[in-house]
């Protein structure tokens, strides 16, 4: 009967009422954004380990990468910009590329695989499909070979 | 003396309260809480209704007329005790839902491994307890035990993990929880570098214009590149001299929205969706399936098939496949299935001709896998699960695989 006294009187109490709302809602929505912070199902960081060299100092290193082709991550020596680290199977000759976004829309697909394959191309001899893009394990091997 | 102390602890508590709400201005909770603080206040200490005077007290608020009277003190308790209560209840409730559909997708993969037209399954699951550890390092174990085939061996079609720029160096591939379902999914991580799977039997995945297939994955794209390939059983060369079965592969433009969809190429069609409603780049885990359904054999003896993607369940619609009816496609008709070439299955890259892809490295008169084909547009980001069936699945059981998997 008290109790039934308590409820009803903070219900037709209209101010208790709207205080008594606000403080659940509070309740209701603290909890909730705790939960969300600390019980969000997390997907794995996105980025993979891959070998870059930095487009100002041209050093050769492993960074996490999000998007290859205009990456965010920043040189660990100098913190200029990098790009991926190629490497042509023909003349041996390491190089970066970045930014080998193009406008495709009226290109076949063979055109813009194509097109790829030349944002591709060696510097130092002009080779098209016979590069690659350097391994990790490369890269740490050739820093581990030189001391660094 | 207990008491006493309480009841100071509670009047300075009140003060202090006081002040608080005058300095925000809160003068209507002042109201509720002083409305009868000029009378002398009531506090019912028990349910028998001994009362005990409490003139220094005045913060109670009256609630009823013989009732209990609340204090600030107990209403703050009342909501850091559901405040607690709903802290431990939540996150209990949310990993017995995750746990139940992980259980529940665990049941469902069995199942599809016992299909008798799976003939490929990787879980991405090691075996330990539960099902739930990660993997064994170098290989994706396939579970699908159920080929119509009595001479099938389950373990031809194990994905080996690879590195494209050294087959003597260990893989660059990266194990992650993938997020799926808690903690109890895993994911390979592709670097878009050098990591590539590699299936050595080819039989049971050798697909013909007259043969169903059907192949189904989970990704998650780092960033969608043009010809990034998750999977493929191909010979990439020029437009006119190619060999394919069966590919899959990004292309960022299309889309309505600029925001990315698949070309396919199976056997001698290239197939375009301009149009989807993903952002891969945004949306995180997606569900992808390749369908082929043969439907007949035409009056000069080639076969009919219909090719089909779905995208989380969803298929997309009619594929434009040539050229005056959409440019910017490859026209394909020049290619050559490669049913013959016996070209393995690969996930995470596109198999190219070495002839055109690595001439230096080429010879021509060795015949040779390794000879033969070099893989090129390699896929960065996350795959979990990654099934083949000999048939064409109807549209509800691949959005049943889309539902049984979704986080
Ligand atoms: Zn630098
Ligand atoms: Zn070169």
């Amino acid at each position: 009967m008290a109790e039934q006294n308590m409820v009803s009187m903070l219900w037709r109490d209209k101010e208790a009422r709207k205080w008594g709302i606000c403080v659940l809602l509070f309740v209701a929505l603290t909890s909730l954004v705790l939960y969300r912070i600390f019980h969000t199902e997390k997907l794995p960081p996105p980025g993979a380990k891959r070998a870059v060299i930095c487009q100002k100092c041209g050093k050769l290193q492993v960074l996490r990468i999000v998007d290859p082709e205009t990456p965010k991550a920043r040189c660990a020596y100098c913190g200029g910009r990098v790009g991926m680290a190629w490497k042509c199977g023909h003349c041996g000759y390491e190089y970066y590329i970045v930014n080998f976004k193009f406008d495709a829309r009226n290109l076949s697909t063979m055109e813009r695989l194509r097109k790829v394959e030349s944002l591709r191309r060696c510097p130092n001899c002009g080779e098209i499909k016979d590069v690659r893009p350097m391994s990790v394990n490369e890269v740490e091997d050739e820093l581990k070979r030189r001391g660094e | 003396m207990e008491e006493s102390c309480d009841t100071h602890l509670e009047a300075a508590m009140t003060v202090a309260f006081e002040r608080l709400l005058s300095t925000w201005g809160l003068d209507v909770w002042r109201e509720i809480c002083y409305n009868q603080s000029q009378a002398d206040l009531v506090m019912a200490s028990n349910a028998e209704g001994r009362q005990m005077r409490t003139s220094n007290v005045n913060t109670a608020v009256r609630v009823g007329h013989r009732g209990r009277i609340f204090t600030l003190v107990e209403m703050l308790m009342v909501v850091a005790i559901i405040g607690i209560l709903m802290a431990l209840l939540l996150p209990m409730l949310r990993e017995a839902k995750i746990q139940a559909k992980f259980v529940r997708w665990v049941a469902f993969n069995r199942n599809c491994s016992n299909d008798p037209t799976c003939v490929v399954n990787f879980n991405f699951q090691g075996n330990g307890p539960a099902f739930s550890t990660p993997p064994p390092g170098d290989v994706l174990i396939n579970s699908a035990s159920g080929s119509q085939n009595s001479d099938f061996k389950p373990e031809l079609y194990n994905g080996y993990l690879k590195n494209n720029n050294d087959p003597s160096a260990h893989h660059n591939f990266e194990w992650v929880r993938s997020g799926r379902f808690g903690r109890y999914k895993w994911a390979l991580r592709f670097n878009g570098a050098d990591t590539y799977v590699v299936m050595p039997g080819t039989k049971e995945i050798n697909f013909t214009p007259y043969t169903s297939f059907t192949v189904l994955c989970w990704l998650k794209f780092d960033k969608m590149g043009l010809g990034d390939c998750p999977f493929s059983k191909s010979l990439w060369g020029t437009a006119s001299d190619a060999s394919c079965q069966y590919d899959l592969y990004a292309m960022p433009w299309s889309g309505q929205f600029g925001q990315g969809s698949f070309d396919v190429d199976v056997f001698t069609t290239c197939g375009t969706w301009p149009n989807t409603e993903v952002d891969f780049d945004k949306a995180g885990w997606v569900h992808l399936a390749l369908r082929y359904k043969y439907l007949e054999t035409n009056a000069s003896g080639d076969a009919e098939g219909e090719i089909t993607v779905f995208i989380n369940g969803k298929a997309l619609g009619n594929y434009i496949n040539i050229t005056s009816q959409n440019p910017y496609t490859a026209a394909a008709t020049e290619w050559k299935t490669c049913a013959d070439l016996s070209i393995p299955l690969i996930l995470g890259g596109a198999g190219c001709y070495r002839k055109y892809w690595s001439a230096s490295t080429w010879d021509p008169n060795d015949t040779s896998l390794a000879n033969t084909w070099v893989i090129k547009f390699l896929f960065q980001g996350l795959m979990d699960e990654f099934l083949v069936y000999k048939r064409a699945l109807s549209d509800g059981e691949i959005k049943g695989h889309y539902d049984m998997g979704k986080p």
